[in-house]
């Protein structure tokens, strides 16, 4: 009798699950992150990491993104790229080092999900006044497949919102001297705001697309031991990604160091 | 038999005679044989890129401009208005011919030219005469067994100068100019089957006085499917 | 109104003469222009020759006895070989020329070492062949092998090979051309290039003096011109005629500056600014398709810095402010609407959205927006350099200068003062683009140009020839 009862409970409890819609951001999902990235990014397995041969950075920790609607991407002036870009989205957002599956919360603008059957992405509508809404936000530490960091797949495989999205990323560079007169270069779609060990080193503003060193920092040390590279990625309807690497004064990369997530 | 006695002797003692101005002078100092050859022989060609090497060119007569800068369009115009000698735009002349030029005797001289361009300036000298502030008269007989067709007059030349092809001008070069191969070009001509007549007047003043003349197609190309004939001494054609 | 209108004159004249070697340039048949510690040095037709401390401004001053004509000059090792020719026209023999060389250590006349060894005659013409042994010119090979080559209109040009150390010919001449004089060697590339000038002398503003160039594969010939003809021919394609108000150039000199960075010297028979008298003139040379080709006079004017490496304008770090009349829709005509013109954005529309203080620069698509469009004018009081005077380089409608920092950064100040800093040195490479280099960087000693660092980011950094990093280009307005 007891077998019985376990056993409808348990088929009422999967009909049931089946039966309610899944919201644009998922609670407490269970993800099978490796599978949900496959093809771009793979779950940090290793203490440490090099950078590739072209040194490019691969490692990072990626927090879920912040839902951050923009009409268009004609929006991304200096001014309005600083002002979205400095805003206290979560507390500690320029201090932490977060570790995998840290979790933060959040209030940001709603939007609506994405309606794939659509054959283009969906223009967010104007709004006189956005709605918020409370988020909880996963760190994951992910080792990308390229050269490039694909922030639209690390969302869309997440199930997470893809576009009027803002995506925070940080890692940790080690160096077993001090590494001097070194930029940093970036290639970022789109706009952003990179910091070395807490200055700020890089805006990139306008609807700029990745290239390969497309942005590149005044000349800065990388200091013996341990320094912290994050950056913030915003975009609007579109591709997100991006990729950074250090460069030397003859622009050729500076490869060594190691990449760790704390 | 008499008749052709008298020409076979004419024709070697002229011979005999530009041979002697035509001998090589002391090391180091240019002659006349350094530059010509008589043109008296046998038919010739235009040479393997076209350029007419056989001239019979008139002692040069002295003209009055001081630069070779005024060797306008005008002067050159006015200097071939006038009247210099006898029929001086149509006369076939003989080796050897003598022409009255006011109070002056020339004598015209049938010659090949050693290179492509002809040197006038070595011309005079080689005869004994003024070389600069001169006017130098010249003519030759282009043969053609069919109508060539589409050709153009091509000339360089050192200072200025004006040719006529069976009596009509063709090319006129102005100015204070340099030789250069195919400088200036005449419109598109006929060369008709038969006898042309290419004459012209080369002007210099200072310096160096040369001049380089052929025929080119419509690519370009020389023109060489001609003859020049022989030009026999005192005999008029 | 008396005062105002000699105020613009004045102006106008030295708008007009900065572009043109200033101080005093005359001379006639100019040698190669040669340097001997620090200075520039070039002799002409006559005796002596003019001295430059900075290669832009010249005067007189140079020493070179023997007086004859068209002199030229080359250093070899530690010595410097000076050529000139004179003419004996006695027993009228008008051509009877001869060429003579003579060594120094120096060719600074202050210098105790400044002493000119007895002239040697090393070749000319006899006074009866078709040569004018006059107008040399000198050309140390790629192998070691110097050359001198002799001539003018009266016959030809020749070449003979020279000893580097004595001077004295080695070899027999070679005739080379035709119908031209001032001859000239150099060697680019696999080819030796003969250059030469066409065209009538010592007219002034009248003369139709040209430099023409042909190449060969061998220094004795035969140099052939871009349409195949001979030299000997008369053949040689144009580089460089008259200009606007400077006309005839002729006697053709090649000053290399370092690689990639090339001049000619030459003269203008007759400079219409300056009383159409002979003077010195100096363009860039550049190399295109295997031919040398003149640069252009610098002007004065609204230009954009384009970056070689990706086509991008430099411009102010500031808002990209968007012009009213976006797209108009896809396929559709005016709906009605009259086609009109639209205005360019204006400085004073996006002036206000600018920081005041320093703005910083980066490199962004060319919009020819105002924050992308630069003044570059020479500035005449802070002197110049072989070639050029150095220039202002302000956004256009305001004094905001580009200037460059201790940091080895670039940046602009609000109002361009003349510091040194401020101040820029424009030389056009020999492949058509431009090297733009400050002419002081606080704090360092090294040599730095303007380079794209990122697509998107300007910086200071040492030139490398071979880098479109390192150039740029300038698209006028």
């Amino acid at each position: 009798m007891m077998r019985r009862s376990f056993k409808f409970i348990v088929l009422v409890a999967l009909m049931s699950s089946l039966a309610v819609p899944a919201p644009a951001q998922k609670k407490n999902a269970r993800i099978d992150v490796a599978e949900a990235l496959k093809g771009y990014f793979k779950p940090v397995s290793t203490p440490s990491a090099e950078p590739d041969a072209e040194g490019f950075i691969r490692r990072w920790m990626i927090l879920e993104p912040i839902s951050k609607p923009n009409p268009s991407n004609r929006v991304f002036t200096d001014s309005y790229t600083r002002e979205q870009l400095s805003k206290e989205y979560f507390p500690g957002q320029l201090s932490v080092l977060p570790k995998d599956g840290d979790k933060v919360k959040v209030t940001m603008e709603y939007q609506p999900p994405v309606n794939l059957n659509s054959n283009r992405p969906a223009m967010q509508p104007q709004r006189e006044q956005p709605k918020f809404v409370k988020a909880t936000l996963t760190w994951h530490a992910l080792d990308s497949d390229h050269f490039f960091v694909k922030l639209f797949r690390f969302a869309t495989g997440l199930d997470k919102d893809r576009y009027g999205v803002i995506f925070w990323t940080v890692t940790v560079i080690n160096c077993e001297q001090d590494i001097e007169n070194v930029r940093l270069a970036v290639g970022s779609n789109k706009a952003a705001r990179w910091w070395v060990n807490g200055q700020e080193v890089l805006l990139l503003a306008g609807d700029r697309h990745m290239g390969v060193d497309s942005a590149v920092s005044d000349r800065i040390t990388l200091r013996k031991g341990k320094n912290v590279l994050r950056g913030v990625t915003m975009n609007g309807p579109g591709m997100s990604e991006f990729c950074a690497r250090f460069i030397d004064d003859t622009g050729s990369p500076v490869t060594n160091f190691t990449i760790s997530c704390n | 038999m008499y008749h052709w006695v008298k020409t076979i002797f004419c024709l070697v003692s002229a011979s005999l005679l530009s041979l002697q101005s035509f001998a090589a002078g002391e090391e180091g100092r240019a002659e006349l044989g350094d530059y010509f050859t008589p043109a008296t022989v046998q038919n010739a060609s235009p040479d393997a890129e076209g350029f007419i090497r056989r001239w019979t060119l008139l002692e040069p007569i002295a003209k009055d401009f001081s630069s070779n800068s005024m060797l306008t369009d005008s002067y050159l115009s006015e200097a071939m208005s006038e009247t210099y000698f006898k029929d001086q735009f149509t006369t076939l002349p003989a080796d050897g011919e003598r022409v009255r030029c006011g109070k002056s005797t020339l004598l015209w001289h049938a010659l090949d030219s050693k290179k492509f361009f002809v040197n006038l300036l070595r011309f005079a000298e080689g005869y004994g005469k003024a070389y600069f502030q001169q006017m130098y008269w010249a003519v030759t007989i282009i043969d053609c067994e069919e109508d060539i067709e589409n050709v153009r007059l091509a000339g360089g030349v050192n200072s200025g100068a004006v040719w006529y092809l069976n009596g009509e001008e063709v090319l006129r070069l102005t100015n204070d100019r340099d030789l250069v191969v195919d400088d200036c070009m005449s419109q598109r001509l006929t060369l008709k089957k038969g006898r042309n007549v290419l004459r012209g007047a080369v002007f210099n003043g200072q310096g160096m006085a040369t001049f380089c003349l052929r025929f080119v197609d419509e690519s370009g190309r020389p023109v060489t499917g001609y003859t020049l004939p022989s030009v026999l001494p005192n005999k008029k054609k | 109104m008396k005062k105002n209108a000699l105020t613009a004159l004045a102006a106008l004249f030295l708008s007009v003469v900065a572009f043109a070697q200033t101080g005093s340039p005359y001379i006639h048949d100019p040698s190669t222009v040669v340097e001997c510690d620090g200075k520039y040095y070039t002799f002409g037709t006559g005796s002596g020759g003019l001295i430059s401390e900075d290669g832009w401004n010249w005067h007189d001053g140079a020493v070179r006895p023997g007086g004859g004509v068209a002199p030229d000059a080359i250093k070899i090792g530690d010595r410097y070989l000076v050529v000139y020719a004179s003419s004996d026209r006695s027993n009228n023999l008008r051509y009877h020329s001869r060429v003579y060389a003579m060594w120094n250590k120096t060719l600074d006349p202050a210098s105790p070492d400044f002493a000119f060894s007895e002239p040697v005659d090393i070749g000319g013409s006899n006074g009866y062949e078709d040569c004018d042994g006059i107008d040399p010119g000198l050309m140390m090979g790629p192998d070691g092998r110097l050359w001198l080559v002799y001539g003018t209109y009266f016959g030809y040009l020749r070449v003979v090979e020279l000893s580097p150390e004595t001077a004295e010919p080695v070899g027999e001449p070679v005739n080379v051309a035709l119908s031209c004089e001032a001859g000239e060697m150099m060697y680019h590339d696999g080819w030796y290039y003969l250059l030469a000038t066409h065209g009538t002398c010592c007219s002034g503003v009248n003369s139709t003096y040209e430099i023409i160039v042909g190449r060969s594969k061998s220094p004795t010939g035969p140099y052939v011109d871009n349409v195949g003809r001979d030299m000997i021919h008369g053949g040689g394609r144009l580089l460089l005629a008259s200009e606007p108000r400077r006309i005839g150039a002729g006697h053709f000199g090649r000053f290399i500056v370092g690689e990639g960075i090339e001049k000619m010297s030459f003269h203008f028979e007759g400079d219409l600014d300056r009383s159409g008298r002979s003077v010195l003139a100096m363009r860039a040379l550049m190399w295109k398709n295997g031919w040398p080709v003149a640069g252009e006079p610098w002007q004065d004017g609204t230009y954009s810095l384009v970056s070689e490496r990706r086509g991008y304008a430099l411009e102010l770090a500031v808002n990209n402010v968007p012009m009213a009349g976006g797209m108009r829709g896809f396929f559709r005509g005016s709906g009605g609407d009259a086609v009109v013109s639209l205005e360019d954005q204006k400085l004073e529309d996006v002036i206000g959205t600018w920081p005041d203080g320093e703005i910083s620069l980066r490199i962004g698509p060319e919009l020819f927006r105002p924050h992308q469009r630069w003044e570059i004018s020479e500035v005449p009081e802070a002197g110049g350099y072989i070639g050029g005077a150095y220039c202002k380089i302000v956004i256009a409608g305001t004094g905001r200068a580009l200037a460059a920092t201790a940091e080895r950064e670039l940046t602009t100040v609000p109002e361009f003062t003349g510091a040194p800093e401020q101040l820029w040195r424009i030389d056009r490479l020999t492949d058509g683009t431009y090297r733009i280099m400050p002419k002081f960087v606080p704090g360092t000693r090294q040599e730095l140009v303007l380079v794209s660092v990122g697509d998107s980011t300007p910086s200071l950094g040492v030139f490398d020839p071979d880098s479109d990093n390192s150039k740029w280009n300038l698209v006028k307005h």
